[in-house]
């Protein structure tokens, strides 16, 4: 900032058109925390409605959209509670009708105890937040729960269509609404098994078990193969944006599980077992457990199908294969992580964890050894997610339970 | 960067026996505060209502040199730039991509100062579509920053008192979001 800058200049009917750009709560409270007038040129953050969907096997719309977004939140440099050079926190924050902290990775709830001598532990408006993806999931209209049967959510970006989601089900098939569709449309998947959909340079793209990435064309409903399939056969693909360019990581599974865990039908009613034991109740995740990780990068070629090409190693760079949404940040940016990783939750069931039926846990994976640790288990485990820095002098007690 | 160079031809050519030719392509000028003459295509002065007004409504000639006090010469370099774009695109059907790209570059080298200047005369000029993308930019600079680095950018004062802060900060999360199940 060369000039200084007198924000006074500006009249002040103006500050209103600004303020309400702000569409976030986070950034409208911050908004109403600068100053006196300020404060008054904007009122309290009313959330629009979020958009309604219909969901598969039933009627109109059922389901309401709720968007949660992965922050990296840093101490200014301006502030004296922790050194610049520290690096700073991921939060996973919820936002439907009220604000809700998760755990980035397992999207937990983060519940503070239920001390009222313990003052708030820190002012999120004193951070630096910095988006680093957005995840969807729908909720029941009728009673607000997670829906059930879904694997994953992604929003079409509005410049392909205003308003629009594309769903998986557990099963890997694919369907897509508008918001106040009566019905989702079922998208023929020619008998391909689907694993993840993210959105990668403004288009839908979809791979599917073989590790087969095909690009949507929403409007025809066509699928156009882009790649070939992956050498490996790892349980579940993941699809995961870094830097520019699509990579898909392979998950393995303990080969013996597996063999018992059988076809989607009967791991879906095992887990239909599990589920009607009560919701309160904790059981141990009924996935098999992760062994190994393969990750590949998508060549693109002209007039050719893409090729994966393996890559030993993420370099500087830390992937993170959440619930509900897959992202990679630079490991230095963040306290605590390590590059060359995959940080990961054993719980991949989304409507579990948000039902917080299970007790996901996090791991990381190394690829340098291909090691597999549970975190939180190490000594600085649980200082990677929480807290930042408390402000001195005042305490809090939380849990990640 | 003024465009008056070609002022002086078009002035004296508008009333000449050839203004059936130019009627085509008629030109409004206006004067900034800085003495800058500029030289509008009637298509993009008309897209800015304080202009639109002063011709058309009272009828004033196209001759007339509109004064423009409260404008710098590049902030009205800037004003023609978007809106001439912004006419351009009117007639294309598909040009959501190239707005954004637009979009992006105009305000890249903007200083939070310029910005704010430019809000101003947007505002002042009445060019409502070029008002709103401004005041969506200039809250771009208040998204996923701290408090404080939005009073060192915008030059205000934190004029609360502790008790009033206090009550700013209850405002936000994050203790209170999962204690509490009544937050409005």
């Amino acid at each position: 900032m060369d000039d200084t800058v007198d924000w006074s200049n500006l009249p002040v009917e103006l500050w209103p058109l600004i303020g309400e750009k702000l569409k976030v709560r986070i950034d409208s409270l911050r908004f109403r925390s600068v100053c006196h007038s300020w404060r008054s040129c904007l009122p309290r953050f009313h959330p629009s409605p979020p958009p309604k969907f219909p969901l598969p096997l039933s009627d109109g719309p059922t389901s309401f959209l709720s968007q949660n977004t992965v922050y990296l939140l840093q101490t200014p440099s301006t502030s004296s509670l922790a050194p610049p050079s520290c690096g700073g926190w991921l939060v996973k924050v919820e936002e439907c009708d009220r604000m809700i902290l998760r755990n980035p990775i397992t999207s937990r709830r983060i519940r503070y105890s239920n001390d009222s001598s313990s003052p708030e532990c820190f002012n999120l408006l004193e951070f630096r937040m910095i988006e680093l993806g957005k995840s969807y999931f729908l909720r029941y209209i009728q009673g607000s729960g997670s829906v059930v049967g879904l694997k994953k959510v992604i929003l079409l970006p509005p410049e392909i269509v205003d308003c629009a989601i594309l769903v998986m089900s557990d099963k890997g098939n694919l369907g897509f609404a508008r918001s106040g569709d009566e019905k989702l449309t079922r998208f023929s998947n020619g008998g391909f098994v689907f694993d993840d959909v993210i959105v990668f340079k403004g288009q839908p793209y979809v791979v599917d078990s073989l590790g087969c990435v095909f690009r949507i064309d929403v409007s025809s409903e066509a699928m156009v193969k882009i790649s070939s399939k992956v050498v490996g056969f790892g349980g579940r693909k993941h699809l995961v944006e870094s830097c520019g360019e699509l990579y898909v990581v392979d998950r393995y599974f303990d080969q013996e599980q597996n063999k018992q865990q059988g076809t989607g039908v009967e791991s879906d009613f095992s887990r239909f077992v599990l589920w009607r034991g009560g919701r309160h109740q904790r059981y141990q995740s009924g996935e098999p457990k992760v062994v190994d990780f393969m990750v590949y990068k998508l060549e693109l070629l002209d007039g050719e199908l893409g090729r994966w090409v393996e890559v030993k190693s993420l370099g500087d760079r830390a992937f993170f294969l959440a619930v509900d949404c897959c992202f990679s940040v630079l490991a230095q940016d963040l306290a605590g992580y390590k590059g060359n990783c995959i940080y990961f939750s054993n719980e991949n069931n989304v409507n579990l964890a948000l039902r917080e039926v299970t007790r996901p846990e996090s791991f990381v994976f190394n690829l340098e050894d291909h090691s597999i640790q549970k975190l939180g288990s190490s000594p600085g485990g649980s200082q990677i997610f929480w807290p930042p820095p408390i402000e001195l002098g005042s305490t809090c007690s939380y849990s990640l339970d | 960067m003024s465009t008056s160079t070609d002022n002086n031809a078009s002035i004296t050519q508008e009333s000449g026996p050839s203004a059936a030719v130019q009627d085509i392509q008629k030109k409004i000028v206006v004067r900034t505060a800085d003495g800058e003459v500029f030289n509008l295509k009637e298509e993009v002065a008309m897209e800015i209502d304080i202009i639109k007004t002063f011709f058309q409504e009272d009828s004033i000639s196209y001759e007339t040199v509109m004064p423009l006090p409260n404008v710098e010469g590049w902030e009205m370099v800037k004003v023609i730039e978007y809106c001439t774009k912004h006419v351009e695109l009117k007639h294309k059907v598909d040009g959501y991509k190239e707005r954004k790209a637009f979009q992006a570059l105009f305000v890249q080298n903007l200083s939070t100062k310029s910005l704010l200047a430019l809000t101003n005369t947007a505002n002042y000029l009445e060019v409502k579509y070029l008002l709103d993308f401004l005041c969506q930019a200039v809250s771009e600079q208040i998204k996923n920053k701290d408090v404080d680095y939005v009073r060192e950018l915008f030059g205000v004062e934190n004029d609360f008192n502790d008790e009033e802060y206090e009550q700013v900060k209850a405002e936000a999360p994050w203790a209170h979001e999962n204690l509490n199940n009544d937050l409005h």
